[in-house]
């Protein structure tokens, strides 16, 4: 039926730098406080949970309230702005998708890689309030890097598969919206798991950010080795959602030039 | 000599909806009105070889599927039925200068553009000064392309784009703009394309560079009918055709 034989050598990683680089530039190049705008956001957040549950109501037998409190802000807040400008990533190059052949996973690729400049950037703030908590350091901070990169997998594969389905569906953008103002209270983010009733942690179990963001608390804050059943499940989990992703991004991506 | 480019039966369709929708929730409360559709045949079994170092030009009127062609060829749509074989790499500039973002820099969007049309970073640094010196934009190099007119944008768009070291060239209308002597430099870079053997595809409603350049041309009629030959024929015909 239909063959394309494309015998290219072309730059692929310059290409993915280059549109990560300037994604970054033109976010944050156009106020003069830059990147302190995005880190405005979290800290907000964290500002205002940290006066209702800590000071007002008083969460009692959370360990470090406020870098447990922190580090959930963050690792949520980079999922919910990776995953929502990932959707939209394609439709914003759209002249690009219509007159230049490349591989277009490179899109949502730059657009999650600039994201993750900024979780870098907020992991710095997070390493400096835990040296001011004196939060004990531990060994197992170590495994908090491989948490990071399986959140940035996961992330990936959500975008790609929605930015897959985006051009279709525009509407997305309001029903993922609401997904993911259900999934920050659905998370243990503000709450520590054991206030909620022992039938519902099956709920935890199965959505697999409140999985990251356990167990980037677990080692960086409390200290504890993951196991290896726990490390290995949690892998799985992120590569079975970047696999799906993957998969329908790639069955979808050559009609997206006439989807537009 | 071997065809670089082999056509064969090559038909596109698109589906036209009846209603055009963008939303879920239309589509899931109209799942069976959205699923309705007309077809539309923008080509229909065309057959073509193209040969290394072949300049052809298409002609037809607008809508004739001329674009639709060089996009099946660049592979950014894939045929509805027969098959397009590219024995090579091919530079789409379909459009110059798409990709630029009028926010950043002319020397960042050189980078940008550099890097979407297929080169590695070396070679942007390597030929940096030639792409700046051609465009004769030395005094504006940083100053935000927001501020550049659509001229001066489109000299530094070519500018990048003749630095592709692509054998197959897809050249779809990209000299409407330009004041007359920088049109006149871009005609010598096509010479130059010429000399060193490349096959290039150029899409022009300008029958005389068409004319002047091309070894071949395919003229797209209404329909499926087409017609090849040497370019004076086709353009007689064209021009018989569209006679007022």
């Amino acid at each position: 039926m239909k063959l394309v034989k494309k015998i290219r050598e072309k730059n692929y990683p310059f290409l993915v730098n280059q549109f990560t680089v300037t994604d970054f530039k033109l976010r944050y190049s156009h106020s003069a406080l830059g990147y302190l705008w995005s880190l405005l956001n979290p800290l907000l957040l964290f500002g205002v949970l940290y006066l209702v549950f800590s000071v007002f109501m008083r969460f009692g037998g959370v360990e470090h309230y406020q870098v447990y409190l922190l580090s959930g802000i963050m690792l949520y807040t980079y999922f919910n702005e990776t995953t929502s400008s990932g959707m939209m990533s394609l439709l914003k190059k759209s002249s690009l998708l219509d007159k230049v052949n490349f591989p277009r996973i490179i899109i949502p690729l730059s657009s999650t890689l600039t994201n993750t400049i900024t979780l870098f950037l907020n992991m710095v703030i997070l390493t400096i309030f835990i040296g001011f908590s004196k939060v004990p350091i531990h060994g197992s901070v170590f495994f908090g890097i491989l948490t990071l990169v399986e959140l940035i997998i996961l992330a990936l594969g959500v975008s790609l598969f929605l930015s897959a389905f985006y051009l279709n569906f525009r509407d997305l953008t309001h029903i993922w919206g609401v997904i993911l103002q259900l999934g920050f209270w659905a998370t243990p983010i503000i709450y520590p798991m054991d206030i909620v009733p022992a039938k519902y942690h099956i709920l935890f179990k199965i959505n697999p950010m409140a999985r990251l963001i356990h167990n980037f608390r677990m080692v960086v804050i409390m200290g504890e080795m993951p196991g290896t059943r726990n490390i290995i499940l949690n892998l799985v989990i992120v590569l079975f959602f970047f696999g799906v992703g993957y998969v329908v991004f790639q069955r979808r991506q050559k009609y997206f030039a006439e989807w537009l | 000599m071997d065809s670089i480019i082999t056509i064969r039966d090559l038909s596109k369709m698109f589906k036209i909806p009846h209603v055009r929708n963008y939303n879920l929730k239309t589509y899931i409360v109209n799942f069976r009105k959205m699923r309705q559709y007309e077809k539309f045949y923008a080509l229909e079994r065309i057959d073509l070889d193209i040969e290394g170092g072949e300049f052809v030009g298409i002609i037809g009127r607008n809508g004739s599927g001329k674009s639709t062609l060089l996009k099946l060829i660049a592979g950014i749509l894939i045929p509805t039925s027969g098959e397009v074989v590219v024995e090579g790499d091919i530079s789409p500039f379909l459009e110059l200068g798409v990709g630029f973002n009028p926010e950043l820099t002319a020397r960042e969007n050189i980078f940008l553009y550099s890097a979407i049309l297929g080169l590695s970073r070396n070679e942007t640094e390597g030929r940096f000064a030639d792409i700046v010196a051609f465009s004769e934009l030395e005094k504006f190099i940083d100053s935000p392309l927001k501020n550049f007119s659509s001229g001066m944008q489109v000299r530094l768009a070519f500018s990048v784009a003749i630095q592709s070291n692509a054998p197959i060239l897809l050249v779809d209308e990209v000299l409407a703009v330009g004041d007359a002597p920088f049109q006149k430099k871009c005609f010598s870079v096509f010479d130059r394309f010429k000399r060193e053997g490349r096959t290039i595809v150029y899409v022009s409603h300008d029958l005389t560079s068409i004319q002047k350049f091309c070894d071949r041309v395919v003229y797209l009629r209404r329909g499926s009918e087409r017609r090849y030959g040497k370019p004076a024929d086709m353009i007689k015909l064209y021009e018989s055709d569209t006679k007022v």
